[in-house]
């Protein structure tokens, strides 16, 4: 019977071990406990000489095999065993955070609204936090108003600036005309520049991302309800902020075959 | 939203309207409250503090019409001048 190993000579630096790749000494070689490589062979010569040795090869001095009272692979069946073990819990492990992920993903979205979820967390809108900070300066909201060119609206704010508050309340108005010969379906998205104070601007009631549908020749007015959040004022990162502008952009919407409504694309 | 776009910490994202939209008023039945709020910004150089009693006007025609939920005033922000109504009677 022919061993497959690769021979090493048991007289060999020490250096040229770790020439050597590690998986292979798991399949060829044995480490015993002096850490130096010995080859299967030589290790089935500790347990007996067969007619594969020679004599020439010395035996390991420290004991090995023979101190263990059981076989001398035990070693590698514990590491086994123990690798199975750790194997086992990583996959029961996945398996519970694939489950898991679906909840914990959609509070996660809730809480940080990550990914355009809305935060529909109404706790900012509590009266007491609707209250002016009289000490503060006034805040300039500049009014922007913006159509797709798909939409034959004039769409134009009312008044080009208000000066409010933090915490307090104001109202603006756009107005919307309809200038084709046919009922057209707007939608509403807004913008606030600058980008940081767009978490302080909260609207409390508006027009924007519901359909509007005008009459042909139709004019509306279209007011705007928000606030500044008091927390404005905490902030230092908006102490240089003195201007916010708020920017409506209309586009044309209809409803397809299906029912659902769906932007016009600006050709 | 778009992939590869370069780092940028302060991103806008817009949030929906606490009370939804409004519904649009297509008779006109507040336009006159409108016009008077819209004088007193021209007014004042469109400072909001001496016109908020014509705001808080405009939406309580809104709510009579049926324009709008109709909702207490220290809801939507005008407690103060509530209290200042108390203390003057």
């Amino acid at each position: 019977m022919k061993l497959w190993c690769f021979k090493v000579q048991r007289d060999m630096h020490p250096r040229f071990y770790y020439i050597i790749p590690r998986f292979y000494i798991s399949n060829f070689y044995k480490l015993n406990s002096n850490k130096s490589i010995i080859s299967i062979r030589e290790l089935l010569i500790k347990n007996g000489s067969n007619r594969f040795t020679s004599t020439n090869i010395q035996k390991s001095t420290t004991s090995n095999a023979r101190s263990k009272p059981s076989n001398p692979y035990q070693k590698r069946i514990d590491r086994n065993k123990s690798f199975l073990m750790y194997t086992t819990a990583l996959l029961i492990c996945g398996i519970g955070f694939t489950y898991a992920s679906v909840p914990l993903y959609r509070m996660f979205c809730q809480t940080t609204g990550f990914s355009g979820t809305p935060i529909t967390n109404s706790s900012k809108f509590s009266p007491e936090r609707l209250v002016p900070a009289k000490e503060s300066r006034r805040i300039r909201v500049h009014f922007n108003a913006d159509t797709s060119l798909a939409l034959d609206w004039s769409f134009i704010p009312q008044q080009r600036e208000v000066y409010v508050l933090p915490g307090e309340t104001a109202l603006a108005f756009y107005t919307a005309k309809n200038k084709s010969d046919q009922d057209i379906i707007g939608l509403a998205t807004y913008n606030v520049t600058p980008n940081k104070a767009g978490q302080y601007f909260n609207k409390i009631q508006c027009f924007c991302f519901e359909e509007q549908k005008l009459q042909a020749g139709e004019a509306v007015d279209m007011p705007v309800f928000f606030f500044i959040d008091p927390e404005f004022t905490e902030d230092p990162s908006m102490r240089d902020v003195d201007t916010i502008t708020l920017s409506y952009t209309f586009f044309k919407a209809k409803y397809d075959n299906n029912g659902t409504l769906i932007p016009v694309p600006t050709i | 939203m778009s992939f590869g776009r370069p780092p940028n910490i302060s991103t806008f994202s817009p949030t929906p309207p606490e009370k939804g939209s409004f519904p649009l008023d297509h008779e006109g039945e507040c336009k006159q409250l409108v016009k008077e709020y819209l004088e007193c910004l021209k007014k004042n150089q469109g400072n909001n503090g001496n016109c908020r009693h014509l705001s808080k006007a405009y939406l309580k025609c809104r709510m009579d019409k049926g324009l709008m939920i109709p909702e207490e005033m220290k809801n939507l922000g005008f407690q103060d001048e509530e209290i200042k109504k108390t203390k003057d009677k």
